[in-house]
């Protein structure tokens, strides 16, 4: 998983829909099996909760592997990211 | 749950989407890619010899489930739809009532004003919230896409209004009669295919899919169509008990619908 390693920092630093593309082309390669969405609270009000909010990212054995944010910021618009997230599947924990 | 006889209401929903396009000039259909709209593109490939007649839009923030996304593109290439994806911008605050309203139904106005919808075919049921159970089978809607639910055309011997106000629309609405249990009994006769997340995994399951920030999953252990069945002839649990908008200040799906929710 060297290659995505670099792109999880990259996305960390910068939610930019271009990071997000090099994230989506690499998950099936990854490793990565299961997702899992974590709010920092149990009710989001505001973008605010949703930039704390983070998908933690399993491989195959259920073991966590990465954090990520769900947000993807395109200049001045703020949208969600989750479609990058798409061949994992919910841990429903 | 009561359980009703799924030839009539397939019947009737056959009926109510092929009068729809007839009498309305450019049709379209919500998809959010759940069990309900899902079985009404099933209704409208009946209707329609296989093909669904018109496009279908889905709303998207960007913060729906992943499996969600992955069954949208899966479901529009084996069905050949027409997939208008409306992107909607999330804005700073995100209760149920300004997320819904603000996100999804400014996005919904833009792509109705962009493509000049008359008709918009939308997949509530009656028995889901209090408030879906006062619509009718064909809604109309003014042009700020406001819904007088005080004032609505009768429905008589299945005579449904078709007149619009000038830049307004209508809702039309074939799965209203439907209960949860008959929608899921459909989609095991008709072998619709559906979205994993329905499914039970590790005992929980999504009974009512929304974005990822606002459903939540229930305790179930039901990993197949049957055991859905099965699970939906005794549960006392409401559809929409993990969906957060139905739990925000009472009359909240009045005001959203009223405005223009779906």
């Amino acid at each position: 998983m060297a290659g995505i390693k670099d792109i999880m920092g990259a996305l960390n630093k910068e939610q930019s829909k271009a990071n997000w593309e090099k994230f989506g082309k690499a998950v099936k390669s990854s490793g990565l099996k299961y997702y899992h969405i974590e709010f920092d609270k149990s009710k989001v009000n505001e973008l605010e909760d949703l930039r704390k909010a983070h998908a933690d990212l399993y491989d195959s054995k259920e073991k966590l592997v990465y954090k990520i944010p769900i947000i993807m910021e395109n200049g001045k618009k703020i949208r969600g990211a989750t479609i990058y997230l798409k061949g994992l599947l919910n841990l429903n924990k | 749950m009561i359980k009703q006889n799924i030839d009539e209401l397939e019947e009737k929903g056959i009926y109510v989407i092929r009068e729809a396009k007839t009498k309305f000039k450019n049709v379209a259909a919500l998809w959010s890619m759940g069990k309900d709209s899902t079985t009404m593109l099933a209704l409208a490939r009946k209707a329609f010899l296989g093909k669904v007649p018109f496009p279908v839009i889905h709303i998207d923030n960007g913060i729906d489930f992943p499996e969600t996304y992955q069954f949208r593109e899966e479901l529009a290439k084996k069905w050949k739809l027409d997939l208008i994806v409306a992107e909607s911008e999330i804005k700073p605050e995100m209760s149920g009532f300004s997320c819904c309203g603000e996100n999804k139904t400014v996005a919904l106005k833009k792509v109705m004003a962009k493509y000049g919808f008359d008709a918009l075919i939308v997949s509530i049921r009656r028995d889901e919230h209090g408030i879906r159970a006062k619509e009718r089978y064909v809604s109309p809607r003014d042009h700020n896409f406001k819904w007088n639910y005080k004032d609505q055309p009768a429905e008589l011997w299945n005579d449904y209004s078709s007149k619009l106000d000038e830049k307004g629309h209508v809702r039309v609405h074939p799965l209203l009669d439907f209960n949860e249990i008959d929608v899921w009994n459909y989609i095991k006769r008709e072998k619709v295919p559906m979205n994993p997340l329905y499914y039970s995994r590790n005992g929980y399951r999504y009974r009512s899919l929304g974005c990822t920030h606002c459903t939540t999953a229930v305790k179930s252990n039901a990993k197949s169509i049957d055991d859905i069945i099965k699970e939906l002839e005794v549960t006392k649990v409401e559809e929409r008990a993990g969906r957060d908008q139905d739990k925000e200040k009472s009359y909240i799906m009045s005001r959203l619908r009223a405005l223009g929710y779906m």
